[in-house]
């Protein structure tokens, strides 16, 4: 092989490594997390006090308020002294509205439902479906990364399985603002 | 069968242009000729032309480059503080225009310059100034028509989109310049790729693929050795193994597989450097991952336990005992 054309293959070749490096991590990490999908649907609640877009960390209020008991949704009293968001105004007192919606996962769109409706639903109380998939709220990027530093990062709630995860798009849930804390995930709904 | 002196210089200037042959090659074998030099010397030594002449010649010569390039930086940021001025009371189409449009006229007089004069640098320097708008104005047009985009995607293409554009100037002029530039969007463009395929990426792809690209400019290192292109290399031997050690070192306390792979990486570069390389600015970066590599042992595993006084002391022989190593190898074999 001559001089020219070992150069040429090695312009072949650098041209090459970074682009057949995205299509292997395509391969192996996105492929999966695009056709990763569960057969059942879930039941969450929001909480705001209406006045969007910031965050109110109102979650432990949602924890305290529902639970799935034997397989129903079940609405307790919130405790009186309960301050989610440490204002030191309580809970009882915040104006704080919760929203039930049930979550499509295969068209992964969120259809608000009223409480009435969501008490009737048939729920699994369990962190897994029946098939495996979790719901779990995480973030990419973001991490000190070389020199570039506080990098992007998106936080949001994903459907995870394994190595797998496919991000949701749930209402009152941004990537941008950290919603991550108004979000109750309630339970895995038994009849698809 | 002898040639002539016309037919070899008719056949050189054949394979030449059809590449089978690398100016670079032609250029370094008469750079290595001791008896032609030796001979234009002394007709230098026995002409009319004064030494003095000819140091003035070639004054003359850089002083004309620092010029253009002195130049070429006062059009650029005089064009970036006018746009500024009046980014905005600009219509759209003039932010294109004055942008995008000022750019493309600096790059289609740049590629004139470059066939008509190409003895002359004055279509380098015009392809310098087209260079710093060409790929912001781009955007500017893409942020212009598509005001509402949200992801990366668009970004990522409208890059690509000019990576290929240069990659044309580069295959058309053959010329560093262009080059330079078709590493840079292109280096953009692979990142914004991985960003719009993979917007949930974390820093440990991220790493990785730096990794990649740093060992991809290295191998253009080695293919461009003796070509056209041979000025990159010191930018390629400089970029390429600072982004691979900077990536793998950025990950050495989080993944296992690199903490047990750096100090091989490193001490591999650095024979690489001498070796195949050969190298003064690769063995400069490769000494330095190995020297963060023992800072890196030190902290993690001997400060608590030794102390930081004493660690810092046993840091700084080994430090100067692998700046010895590292000028003693640049002596004997760069």
């Amino acid at each position: 092989m001559t001089d020219v054309k070992k150069n040429q293959l090695l312009i072949v070749v650098a041209f090459l490594l970074p682009m057949l490096f995205l299509g292997v991590v395509l391969i192996v990490s996105v492929i999966p997390s695009a056709t990763l999908s569960t057969d059942y649907d879930f039941l969450y609640a929001t909480c705001s006090d209406g006045s969007p877009p910031y965050s109110y960390n109102c979650r432990p209020y949602l924890v305290s308020r529902f639970r799935v008991e034997n397989g129903r949704l079940v609405e307790r009293p919130v405790p009186d002294d309960l301050d989610s968001d440490r204002d030191t105004i309580p809970d009882v007192q915040e104006n704080y509205r919760a929203r039930l919606f049930i979550h499509d996962t295969e068209t992964n769109e969120s259809r608000e439902i009223s409480q009435q409706q969501a008490e009737q639903l048939a729920l699994l109380d369990l962190l897994t479906s029946p098939d495996g998939v979790a719901v779990e709220w995480d973030r990419s990027g973001g991490d000190d990364f070389f020199f570039i530093f506080g990098s992007r990062s998106n936080f949001g709630y994903y459907l995870t399985k394994g190595n797998a995860r496919q991000q949701l798009e749930l209402i009152n849930d941004s990537d941008r603002y950290y919603y991550g804390y108004d979000m109750h995930f309630l339970g895995w709904i038994e009849e698809p | 069968m002898t040639l002539s002196n016309d037919q070899l210089l008719d056949e050189l200037k054949r394979r030449l242009q059809d590449g089978e042959l690398e100016h670079g090659r032609v250029q370094a074998l008469l750079d290595s000729a001791p008896d032609e030099s030796d001979e234009s010397v002394s007709q230098f030594r026995n002409s009319a032309v004064p030494a003095s002449a000819l140091r003035a010649g070639f004054a003359e010569f850089s002083l004309t480059r620092l010029l253009y390039v002195i130049g070429g930086l006062l059009v650029v940021l005089g064009i970036i503080y006018f746009m500024s001025q009046l980014w905005a009371d600009m219509s759209p189409t003039l932010r294109i225009l004055i942008t995008l449009g000022v750019g493309l006229v600096f790059a289609g007089a740049g590629s004139l310059f470059l066939v008509q004069e190409p003895e002359k640098d004055l279509g380098n320097v015009f392809h310098v100034i087209g260079g710093c708008l060409v790929p912001g104005g781009a955007l500017v047009a893409l942020d212009e028509l598509f005001p509402n985009i949200s992801s990366t995607g668009p970004v990522a293409t409208t890059t690509g989109l000019v990576f290929l554009f240069y990659l044309a100037l580069v295959i058309y002029h053959r010329r560093v310049v262009v080059n330079l530039f078709a590493f840079a969007t292109g280096t953009a463009f692979i990142y914004l790729l991985s960003d719009s395929l993979m917007p949930s990426a974390g820093p440990d792809y991220y790493s990785y693929l730096t990794m990649m690209i740093g060992i991809s400019y290295v191998l253009y290192g080695v293919a461009f050795s003796g070509g056209w292109n041979d000025r990159l290399i010191p930018l390629l031997y400089f970029f390429g193994p600072l982004g691979f050690y900077g990536a793998a070192y950025s990950r050495i306390a989080n993944t296992q597989l690199i903490e047990l792979l750096y100090p091989f990486l490193a001490f591999g570069g650095l024979t690489l450097s001498v070796v195949i390389l050969k190298s003064r600015i690769a063995l400069t970066i490769c000494t330095l991952a190995v020297i963060s590599y023992v800072v890196y042992l030190t902290r993690e595993y001997f400060a608590d336990s030794i102390g930081w006084p004493v660690a810092l002391i046993i840091l700084g022989f080994i430090v100067i005992g692998l700046g010895y190593l590292s000028v003693n190898l640049n002596r004997r074999y760069l």
